[in-house]
């Protein structure tokens, strides 16, 4: 046993090792992708392996398969990720699993950094599996290592809840000496087990709801379902991160209040129930939607109708983004938080300086017009929405679907849909098929920054190299492109502004589908070699030309451009400055 | 001493933030104290606004309350004055008064001290990011900035000069200590 400093992702990679791993699968996405790259980094010392699949689908498909063997295996997603993946996910309840399946969610309540803020407890309860739910970095180390001894005892998928405020934090963390051990089973052919053809899928729902009895009863045994000061008549029932809080603010007030840690889906229903029997009065503090809340009312009807019971259904408790010391303590207290005071100049997220993006929105920009539409998709482009490269943002490949809809009807306007290499693989692909397939009349722009890049900088299909970094094929996505029927393909580098402005003229006003593919490396992939630009302020005439790339190395002072020590030397600015004003700092 | 301390670092992404809550949180392991800490991650690399938060002695969640910080650490000085209302009254702001311009908006450093000084007057303010430059890199900034908070923390300066070379690259060392001792040096 030691003691390390460790984030909740890193931790959490330590617990499925601890829990012999045999394989991981997962698509990059915050607040989740450290999970694997930690795990990449001790699949060196362990020898099991870790894959980045291309989408949380077949990541998902893969897990199962290794499952069907008799081995442990983990796919591990953000919360939206699963919305990928839950076509699998919710019939392999159906047919169960053999080899420990655990599926590691990471939530993000006030959408950090995605697009909606979905509780994935509810998909465990649409699928009828049981869900773990850590407090602390510690438990969800430890719980991980269990989860494959949970999932294989009730034989289904065991989802582990994180969110932002886990994966992302850090702890000091007490780790196990791993005695690392594998499998030596093989998959046996049993088909009315695993092909959900009606017969079978009506037999195996009727298998899925007698084993709810079982997890029940496993859920009650759970050391981490605990409860102190139970005599008290005034409860608290908290799950996740939330009962840290709830603890602090109990310690710092001396609070008479009881507690009770939630950490499992279903509830510990007896021990809930003893919990709540004597109480006249309820706080419910969980992240995400009111799911504990609404089981507490049900087992609070029957057993004691009168109590009190405050929380997000009752109104007391904000529905929307996350608990904190301070939203807790406002409902506990009445104590409104010290908010900040003074409006001050705001630091948006912005495409950092040199990004080849920045480039091909302004070439977009001026070879389409302001009046193109651009639906768009999810990734660091998605910040285009600032220079209004970027229309739309629903879900990963959207951008092309949703291009192929309004073009059906929006004929006089461009419409150009924006998407990232990493996105193309995940999700475009069949959108491509699809526009060209039913004769849309739009400009696919496949921005090919050779990473994903917003998640860290995890490899894809396009750059030729595998999670643990060993060669492979590398997938070309102009080729891919013509081959799935695009009309036209045309490449452009973003940092050569005229020459790409050229070429784009030339399939302005073609029809069909055109796809563009805008290739330069982020300027986290590839090193840069130390140029810098400066502005010649004799020269400068302060016409905001340069501005307009959105660089964020590039200010206004006294009315002439400057640029900053953070240049990352692309020469964007040399190049459409019509004065001849920006040159390289030798 | 008591041996807990809530601390903000406040800055700029890519000024370093979170390697500097890493080797604060790794010199509490070296002296077997419990620690926290949180990075609030922003969805672009680089010029987004970025705040930690360190809990050193803490056994709960890893964010500090509004108004509860002992410490704040801003690497830029509108930063600083962003996330000035953590800090509890009177206790330590280190603030580099080097500025980022936010998206081509201009500010006087001198207002953002005076944001800070409604909550403290215990500031030390200075141009860190040149003194850093003087050292030889502006990556170093994050160290210097630890150097100059090591008096404050309840950690000893040998368990943060020991966590600095367990968290950075070899042959970066000597330049990183430089700028920890050079930070020192400043705060006495």
């Amino acid at each position: 046993m030691y003691k390390k400093y460790l984030l909740g992702n890193e931790a959490i990679a330590y617990g499925l090792v601890e829990g012999n791993i045999e394989a991981s699968f997962a698509y990059p996405g915050t607040p989740s992708s450290e999970i694997t790259e930690k795990l990449i980094e001790l699949s060196r010392i362990y020898g099991f392996y870790v894959e980045w699949s291309i989408n949380e689908k077949v990541a998902y498909e893969n897990a199962y398969g290794v499952s069907l063997t008799g081995r442990r295996a983990a796919v591990i997603m953000k919360h939206v990720g699963l919305n990928v993946a839950s076509d699998a996910f919710i019939t392999s309840a159906y047919t169960g699993v053999i080899g420990g399946l655990v599926i590691i969610i990471a939530d993000d309540p006030y959408a950090h950094s995605s697009q909606n803020e979905q509780d994935s407890r509810r998909y465990a309860v649409m699928a009828k599996i049981p869900c773990l739910e850590p407090s602390s970095i510690q438990e969800a180390k430890d719980m991980v290592s269990f989860a494959f001894s949970l999932s294989e005892r009730a034989g289904l998928p065991v989802l582990v809840r994180s969110v932002t405020r886990l994966s992302h934090s850090r702890a000091d963390v007490v780790l196990q000496d791993i005695k690392y051990s594998k499998r030596d089973t093989s998959f046996k052919k049993t088909p009315e087990r695993f092909v959900m053809v009606p017969a079978n899928a009506r037999k195996s729902l009727k298998i899925l709801n007698e084993k709810q009895k079982d997890i029940k009863e496993y859920v009650e045994e759970l050391l981490w379902n605990e409860a102190e000061d139970t005599s008290l008549e005034i409860g608290i029932i908290t799950a996740g991160i939330s009962f840290q809080y709830t603890k602090e603010i109990k310690e710092n007030h001396n609070l008479p209040f009881a507690l009770f840690k939630v950490s499992s889906l279903p509830l510990p229903y007896k021990k809930i129930t003893s919990f709540i029997k004597n109480k006249k009065k309820l706080f419910i503090f969980e992240e995400g939607d009111p799911v504990i809340e609404e089981q507490v009312y049900l087992i609070a009807k029957s057993i004691n109708p009168s109590i009190e019971i405050i929380g997000k259904i009752s109104g007391e408790v904000q529905t929307e983004g996350e608990m904190s010391v301070e939203v807790i303590d406002m409902v506990l207290n009445g104590k409104s938080p010290q908010k900040p005071f003074h409006s001050l100049p705001k630091r948006m997220p912005v495409l950092c300086p040199g990004c080849p993006h920045s480039g091909s929105f302004y070439i977009l920009k001026k070879v389409f017009g302001k009046d193109a539409i651009f639906p768009g998709d999810i990734g660091c482009y998605t910040l285009g929405i600032l220079s209004g490269t970027i229309d739309t943002c629903l879900c990963m490949g959207a951008g092309i679907g949703t291009g192929s809809g309004i073009a059906r009807f929006e004929k006089q306007r461009p419409v150009l849909s924006i998407i990232g290499d990493s996105t193309f693989f995940h999700a475009g692909i069949p959108e491509l098929i699809n526009a060209c397939y039913n004769s849309a009349n739009q400009v696919i722009v496949i921005l090919d920054n050779r990473t994903t890049a917003m998640t860290g900088h995890q490899p894809h299909p396009g750059v030729g190299i595998t999670a643990s970094g060993e060669k492979t094929i590398d997938i070309n996505i102009e080729k891919l492109a013509s081959i799935c029927g695009a009309e036209k393909v045309v490449v452009i580098d973003p940092y050569r502004i005229k020459e790409s402005i050229k070429i784009l003229k030339e399939i302005k006003d073609m029809k069909g589908v055109r796809v563009i593919v805008a290739k330069r490396p982020c300027i986290f992939v590839e090193k840069q070699d130390g140029t810098k630009f400066k502005v010649d302020s004799e020269k400068c005439k302060g016409c905001k030309l340069c501005l307009e790339i959105m660089c964020p190395a590039i200010c206004l002072t006294n009315g002439k451009a400057e640029i900053s020590v953070y240049c990352n030397g692309c020469g964007i600015c040399e190049e459409i400055c019509p004065y001849g004003a920006i040159k390289k700092d030798e | 001493m008591n041996k807990k301390c809530d601390i903000i670092v406040a800055g700029v992404g890519g000024q370093g933030i979170v390697l500097s809550s890493m080797i604060l949180g790794t010199a509490c392991i070296i002296e077997g104290l419990s620690v926290k800490g949180a990075e609030v991650h922003g969805m672009a690399q680089r010029g987004g606004s970025v705040e930690a938060h360190i809990r050193i002695g803490c056994i709960y969640g890893p964010m500090i309350p509004s108004g509860k910080a002992d410490i704040l650490i801003a690497m830029e000085p509108l930063e600083g004055a962003r996330y000035s209302f953590y800090l509890k009254e009177n206790k330590p702001a280190i603030i580099n008064t080097f500025q980022i311009p936010a998206m081509g908006n201009t500010y006087k450093t001198e207002d953002m001290l005076d944001i800070i000084k409604e909550k403290t007057g215990n500031i030390i303010a200075g141009d860190f990011t040149s003194e850093s430059i003087k050292i030889g890199s502006i990556r170093i900034l994050n160290i210097l900035m630890l150097g100059i908070t090591a008096r404050y923390v309840p950690v000893k300066k040998e368990s943060m000069i020991e966590a600095i070379k367990q968290n950075v690259r070899k042959n970066l060392v000597d330049i990183n200590l430089n700028a920890f001792n050079r930070g020192y040096e400043i705060s006495l």
